[in-house]
Protein backbone atom coordinates (compact mmCIF):
# COMPACT_ATOMS: atom_id res chain seq x y z
CA UNK A 1 0.00 0.00 0.00
CA UNK A 2 2.98 2.43 0.98
CA UNK A 3 4.38 1.54 -2.28
CA UNK A 4 1.30 2.46 -4.35
CA UNK A 5 0.71 5.44 -2.16
CA UNK A 6 4.69 6.42 -3.72
CA UNK A 7 3.71 5.66 -7.14
CA UNK A 8 0.47 7.71 -7.01
CA UNK A 9 2.34 11.04 -5.77
CA UNK A 10 5.05 10.17 -8.49
CA UNK A 11 2.15 9.90 -10.77
CA UNK A 12 0.83 13.42 -9.69
CA UNK A 13 4.10 15.28 -10.58
CA UNK A 14 4.36 13.65 -13.98
CA UNK A 15 1.24 14.44 -14.58
CA UNK A 16 2.15 18.04 -13.59
CA UNK A 17 4.64 18.03 -15.80
CA UNK A 18 2.73 16.93 -18.79
CA UNK A 19 0.08 19.59 -17.49
CA UNK A 20 2.46 22.56 -17.82
CA UNK A 21 3.38 21.66 -21.64
CA UNK A 22 7.26 20.52 -20.92
CA UNK A 23 6.02 16.84 -21.11
CA UNK A 24 8.17 14.79 -23.44
CA UNK A 25 8.14 10.92 -24.25
CA UNK A 26 10.04 10.10 -20.81
CA UNK A 27 7.53 11.73 -18.86
CA UNK A 28 4.55 9.75 -20.68
CA UNK A 29 6.17 6.49 -20.04
CA UNK A 30 6.77 6.90 -16.84
CA UNK A 31 3.47 8.20 -15.92
CA UNK A 32 2.57 4.53 -18.01
CA UNK A 33 4.71 2.74 -15.01
CA UNK A 34 3.03 4.95 -12.25
CA UNK A 35 -0.36 3.62 -13.50
CA UNK A 36 0.48 0.21 -14.72
CA UNK A 37 1.69 -0.35 -10.59
CA UNK A 38 -1.93 0.97 -9.48
CA UNK A 39 -3.67 -1.41 -11.90
CA UNK A 40 -4.74 1.24 -14.11
CA UNK A 41 -3.66 -1.00 -17.18
CA UNK A 42 -5.54 0.93 -19.94
CA UNK A 43 -4.97 4.84 -19.39
CA UNK A 44 -1.13 2.61 -19.04
CA UNK A 45 -1.62 2.03 -22.65
CA UNK A 46 -2.69 5.50 -23.75
CA UNK A 47 0.26 7.01 -22.00
CA UNK A 48 2.94 4.21 -23.62
CA UNK A 49 1.22 5.31 -26.78
CA UNK A 50 1.26 9.27 -26.17
CA UNK A 51 5.24 8.44 -25.24
CA UNK A 52 5.91 6.24 -28.36
CA UNK A 53 4.27 9.34 -30.63
CA UNK A 54 6.73 11.81 -29.37
CA UNK A 55 9.62 9.26 -29.47
CA UNK A 56 8.73 6.09 -31.65
CA UNK A 57 12.21 4.75 -31.87
CA UNK A 58 13.11 4.66 -28.34
CA UNK A 59 13.90 1.03 -27.61
CA UNK A 60 12.63 1.69 -23.63
CA UNK A 61 9.43 2.52 -23.94
CA UNK A 62 8.85 0.19 -26.79
CA UNK A 63 9.54 -2.69 -24.36
CA UNK A 64 7.44 -1.32 -21.61
CA UNK A 65 4.85 -1.44 -23.90
CA UNK A 66 5.19 -4.84 -25.31
CA UNK A 67 5.67 -6.11 -21.94
CA UNK A 68 2.15 -4.25 -21.00
CA UNK A 69 0.78 -5.87 -24.05
CA UNK A 70 2.04 -9.24 -22.99
CA UNK A 71 0.57 -8.85 -19.37
CA UNK A 72 -2.53 -8.22 -20.66
CA UNK A 73 -2.38 -11.31 -23.06
CA UNK A 74 -2.85 -8.88 -25.81
CA UNK A 75 0.33 -9.47 -27.17
CA UNK A 76 0.83 -8.02 -30.09
CA UNK A 77 3.77 -5.78 -31.09
CA UNK A 78 4.68 -2.13 -31.66
CA UNK A 79 5.45 -2.23 -34.96
CA UNK A 80 2.24 -4.04 -35.87
CA UNK A 81 0.15 -1.86 -33.18
CA UNK A 82 1.11 1.32 -34.22
CA UNK A 83 0.21 1.05 -37.80
CA UNK A 84 -2.75 -0.35 -37.12
CA UNK A 85 -4.00 2.02 -34.48
CA UNK A 86 -3.19 4.86 -36.71
CA UNK A 87 -5.27 3.59 -39.76
CA UNK A 88 -8.30 3.21 -36.45
CA UNK A 89 -7.38 7.06 -35.37
CA UNK A 90 -7.96 7.90 -39.11
CA UNK A 91 -11.49 5.88 -38.98
CA UNK A 92 -10.01 3.72 -41.40
CA UNK A 93 -10.91 0.23 -40.21
CA UNK B 1 14.83 24.13 -12.65
CA UNK B 2 14.57 22.31 -15.89
CA UNK B 3 12.35 19.61 -16.97
CA UNK B 4 15.23 16.48 -17.38
CA UNK B 5 16.49 18.32 -13.61
CA UNK B 6 12.48 17.81 -12.83
CA UNK B 7 12.26 14.31 -14.10
CA UNK B 8 15.60 13.28 -12.96
CA UNK B 9 14.95 14.51 -8.98
CA UNK B 10 11.26 12.79 -9.43
CA UNK B 11 13.11 9.48 -10.37
CA UNK B 12 15.40 9.18 -7.74
CA UNK B 13 12.96 10.36 -5.30
CA UNK B 14 10.71 7.97 -6.61
CA UNK B 15 13.61 5.02 -6.56
CA UNK B 16 14.59 5.94 -2.98
CA UNK B 17 11.51 6.46 -1.68
CA UNK B 18 9.49 3.30 -2.75
CA UNK B 19 12.86 0.65 -2.37
CA UNK B 20 11.39 -0.60 -5.81
CA UNK B 21 14.90 -2.09 -6.59
CA UNK B 22 16.56 -0.81 -9.49
CA UNK B 23 18.40 -3.75 -10.99
CA UNK B 24 19.92 -1.70 -13.99
CA UNK B 25 20.89 1.29 -14.55
CA UNK B 26 22.45 4.03 -17.03
CA UNK B 27 22.08 7.01 -17.72
CA UNK B 28 18.97 7.53 -19.50
CA UNK B 29 17.11 4.87 -17.81
CA UNK B 30 16.61 2.83 -14.23
CA UNK B 31 14.90 -0.73 -15.00
CA UNK B 32 12.11 -1.16 -11.61
CA UNK B 33 10.08 -4.31 -10.71
CA UNK B 34 6.37 -4.03 -10.29
CA UNK B 35 4.51 -6.49 -8.45
CA UNK B 36 1.55 -6.45 -9.95
CA UNK B 37 -1.61 -8.10 -9.25
CA UNK B 38 -2.95 -10.20 -12.22
CA UNK B 39 -6.44 -9.09 -11.30
CA UNK B 40 -5.43 -5.69 -11.25
CA UNK B 41 -4.95 -6.01 -14.93
CA UNK B 42 -8.70 -5.68 -14.72
CA UNK B 43 -9.58 -1.83 -14.11
CA UNK B 44 -12.37 -1.80 -12.55
CA UNK B 45 -12.39 1.93 -11.89
CA UNK B 46 -12.74 2.52 -15.90
CA UNK B 47 -16.32 1.15 -15.80
CA UNK B 48 -19.21 2.92 -14.97
CA UNK B 49 -21.11 0.21 -12.89
CA UNK B 50 -20.13 -3.36 -11.79
CA UNK B 51 -23.22 -5.58 -12.51
CA UNK B 52 -24.11 -9.00 -11.24
CA UNK B 53 -26.49 -11.10 -12.85
CA UNK B 54 -27.74 -13.96 -10.93
CA UNK B 55 -25.43 -16.72 -11.73
CA UNK B 56 -27.92 -19.41 -13.68
CA UNK B 57 -28.45 -22.29 -11.45
CA UNK B 58 -28.81 -25.64 -12.96
CA UNK B 59 -30.15 -28.92 -11.06
CA UNK B 60 -30.56 -27.11 -8.01
CA UNK B 61 -32.41 -29.24 -5.07
CA UNK B 62 -36.01 -28.93 -4.48
CA UNK B 63 -35.93 -27.76 -0.77
CA UNK B 64 -33.06 -25.46 -1.40
CA UNK B 65 -32.56 -22.26 -3.46
CA UNK B 66 -29.30 -20.38 -3.05
CA UNK B 67 -30.09 -17.00 -4.51
CA UNK B 68 -29.85 -15.22 -1.59
CA UNK B 69 -26.63 -16.72 -0.60
CA UNK B 70 -25.21 -16.23 -3.61
CA UNK B 71 -26.14 -12.58 -4.19
CA UNK B 72 -24.62 -11.82 -0.62
CA UNK B 73 -21.53 -12.94 -1.88
CA UNK B 74 -21.61 -11.17 -5.10
CA UNK B 75 -23.06 -7.98 -4.39
CA UNK B 76 -21.54 -7.53 -0.19
CA UNK B 77 -18.29 -9.76 -0.12
CA UNK B 78 -16.65 -9.30 -3.82
CA UNK B 79 -17.52 -5.51 -3.55
CA UNK B 80 -15.18 -5.69 -1.58
CA UNK B 81 -12.36 -7.77 -2.62
CA UNK B 82 -12.78 -5.60 -6.13
CA UNK B 83 -13.09 -2.19 -4.26
CA UNK B 84 -16.09 -1.18 -6.07
CA UNK B 85 -19.50 -1.47 -5.56
CA UNK B 86 -21.47 -3.99 -7.46
CA UNK B 87 -24.86 -3.98 -8.11
CA UNK B 88 -27.53 -6.46 -8.71
CA UNK B 89 -29.32 -6.76 -11.90
CA UNK B 90 -32.74 -8.05 -11.95
CA UNK B 91 -32.79 -10.89 -14.60
CA UNK B 92 -35.81 -12.51 -13.25
CA UNK B 93 -38.02 -11.88 -16.06
CA UNK B 94 -35.55 -12.03 -19.04
CA UNK B 95 -34.64 -15.42 -17.35
CA UNK B 96 -38.33 -16.38 -17.65
CA UNK B 97 -38.80 -15.23 -20.96
CA UNK B 98 -35.77 -17.09 -22.52
CA UNK B 99 -36.40 -19.89 -20.13
CA UNK B 100 -32.39 -19.98 -19.62
CA UNK B 101 -31.11 -23.32 -18.92
CA UNK B 102 -27.66 -21.82 -20.33
CA UNK B 103 -25.30 -18.73 -20.28
CA UNK B 104 -26.05 -18.39 -23.95
CA UNK B 105 -26.01 -15.41 -25.69
CA UNK B 106 -29.68 -14.68 -26.19
CA UNK B 107 -29.44 -13.91 -22.12
CA UNK B 108 -26.53 -11.68 -22.76
CA UNK B 109 -27.99 -9.87 -25.29
CA UNK B 110 -31.40 -8.82 -23.35
CA UNK B 111 -28.93 -8.54 -19.92
CA UNK B 112 -26.96 -5.82 -22.73
CA UNK B 113 -30.44 -4.57 -23.74
CA UNK B 114 -31.11 -3.65 -20.04
CA UNK B 115 -27.95 -2.05 -19.97
CA UNK B 116 -28.30 0.46 -22.53
CA UNK B 117 -28.03 3.12 -20.27
CA UNK B 118 -24.46 2.42 -18.90
CA UNK B 119 -22.63 0.50 -21.53
CA UNK B 120 -19.55 0.91 -20.14
CA UNK B 121 -20.91 -1.81 -17.42
CA UNK B 122 -18.96 -4.93 -16.39
CA UNK B 123 -21.12 -7.66 -16.30
CA UNK B 124 -20.50 -10.64 -13.98
CA UNK B 125 -22.65 -13.79 -14.25
CA UNK B 126 -22.16 -17.54 -14.81
CA UNK B 127 -23.44 -20.93 -14.21
CA UNK B 128 -24.09 -22.69 -11.11
CA UNK B 129 -24.13 -26.54 -10.73
CA UNK B 130 -25.20 -29.07 -8.25
CA UNK B 131 -24.82 -32.35 -8.35
CA UNK B 132 -26.37 -34.38 -6.00
CA UNK B 133 -26.59 -38.29 -5.63
CA UNK B 134 -28.66 -39.79 -3.02
CA UNK B 135 -27.32 -43.16 -1.48
CA UNK B 136 -28.74 -45.74 0.94
CA UNK B 137 -26.72 -47.32 4.00
CA UNK B 138 -26.88 -49.54 6.44
CA UNK B 139 -26.17 -47.83 9.67
CA UNK B 140 -26.16 -49.00 13.36
CA UNK B 141 -28.37 -47.44 16.01
CA UNK B 142 -29.41 -48.09 18.88
CA UNK B 143 -33.17 -49.42 19.36
CA UNK B 144 -35.69 -48.52 22.64
CA UNK B 145 -33.96 -51.97 23.92
CA UNK B 146 -30.63 -50.10 24.06
CA UNK B 147 -29.46 -53.41 21.46
CA UNK B 148 -27.59 -51.81 18.52
CA UNK B 149 -29.89 -52.31 15.30
CA UNK B 150 -28.94 -52.27 11.79
CA UNK B 151 -31.36 -49.65 10.12
CA UNK B 152 -31.09 -47.75 6.42
CA UNK B 153 -30.42 -44.28 6.41
CA UNK B 154 -30.04 -41.92 3.60
CA UNK B 155 -26.95 -39.40 2.71
CA UNK B 156 -26.16 -37.34 0.31
CA UNK B 157 -23.03 -37.03 -2.15
CA UNK B 158 -22.91 -32.96 -2.80
CA UNK B 159 -20.70 -31.79 -5.69
CA UNK B 160 -20.86 -28.02 -6.42
CA UNK B 161 -19.55 -26.21 -9.74
CA UNK B 162 -18.96 -22.53 -10.25
CA UNK B 163 -18.30 -21.23 -13.68
CA UNK B 164 -17.66 -17.33 -13.24
CA UNK B 165 -17.43 -14.73 -16.01
CA UNK B 166 -16.60 -11.07 -16.30
CA UNK B 167 -17.56 -9.82 -19.52
CA UNK B 168 -17.04 -6.19 -20.79
CA UNK B 169 -20.49 -5.09 -22.06
CA UNK B 170 -19.59 -2.44 -24.34
CA UNK B 171 -17.35 -4.95 -26.48
CA UNK B 172 -18.53 -8.08 -25.50
CA UNK B 173 -15.07 -9.34 -24.34
CA UNK B 174 -14.59 -11.76 -21.56
CA UNK B 175 -11.87 -10.94 -18.85
CA UNK B 176 -12.48 -13.97 -16.74
CA UNK B 177 -13.98 -17.29 -16.64
CA UNK B 178 -13.08 -20.07 -14.45
CA UNK B 179 -14.69 -22.79 -13.09
CA UNK B 180 -14.46 -24.13 -9.81
CA UNK B 181 -15.31 -27.15 -8.35
CA UNK B 182 -15.87 -29.24 -5.02
CA UNK B 183 -17.37 -31.88 -2.98
CA UNK B 184 -18.25 -33.34 -0.26
CA UNK B 185 -19.41 -36.88 0.58
CA UNK B 186 -22.19 -38.34 3.22
CA UNK B 187 -23.84 -35.24 3.46
CA UNK B 188 -26.57 -34.96 5.97
CA UNK B 189 -30.22 -34.95 3.54
CA UNK B 190 -32.02 -32.73 5.89
CA UNK B 191 -29.61 -29.87 5.62
CA UNK B 192 -29.41 -28.61 2.10
CA UNK B 193 -28.61 -24.61 3.29
CA UNK B 194 -26.04 -26.46 5.45
CA UNK B 195 -24.53 -28.63 2.65
CA UNK B 196 -24.46 -25.56 0.17
CA UNK B 197 -22.60 -23.25 2.79
CA UNK B 198 -20.26 -25.62 3.31
CA UNK B 199 -18.94 -26.17 -0.34
CA UNK B 200 -19.70 -22.51 -1.21
CA UNK B 201 -17.14 -20.90 1.32
CA UNK B 202 -14.31 -23.29 -0.46
CA UNK B 203 -15.55 -22.31 -3.70
CA UNK B 204 -15.28 -18.66 -2.99
CA UNK B 205 -12.52 -18.50 -1.11
CA UNK B 206 -10.74 -20.20 -4.19
CA UNK B 207 -12.42 -17.72 -6.21
CA UNK B 208 -11.18 -14.37 -4.11
CA UNK B 209 -8.09 -15.90 -3.79
CA UNK B 210 -7.69 -15.70 -7.24
CA UNK B 211 -8.31 -12.66 -7.34
CA UNK B 212 -6.20 -11.32 -5.11
CA UNK B 213 -3.15 -12.72 -4.68
CA UNK B 214 -1.74 -13.44 -7.90
CA UNK B 215 0.92 -11.11 -8.33
CA UNK B 216 2.98 -11.13 -10.87
CA UNK B 217 6.33 -9.18 -11.15
CA UNK B 218 6.83 -6.97 -14.23
CA UNK B 219 9.97 -5.37 -15.24
CA UNK B 220 9.91 -1.63 -16.59
CA UNK B 221 12.52 0.83 -17.81
CA UNK B 222 11.99 4.45 -15.94
CA UNK B 223 13.41 6.98 -18.21
CA UNK B 224 15.61 9.77 -16.76
CA UNK B 225 15.80 12.08 -19.96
Amino acid sequence: MAKQGLWKEAYMRWQRVAVSGKDNASVHNNMAIALESMGKTDEAEKEYRKALEMDPDNPRIKANYDSLKTFLGKGDKVEQKTGKEKKDEKGEI
Amino acid sequence: MKTGQLLSSIVTAVIVMTSLTPTACSPNFTEVKLEINEMKAIDYNKYDKIVYAALILESTPEDFNPAKELNDFFVGDLSKVLGKKIEPLNVADIDKEIKADTEDNARLEKIKDGLKESPNSLLITGKLTFDIKTRTKVDEVKGESGKKEKTFVKVQHWGLTMKVRFIEMETGKELFNKSYSEKTAGADVHNPKYNFDDLFFKLNNNFTRDLTSKKSTQRRYLLTE
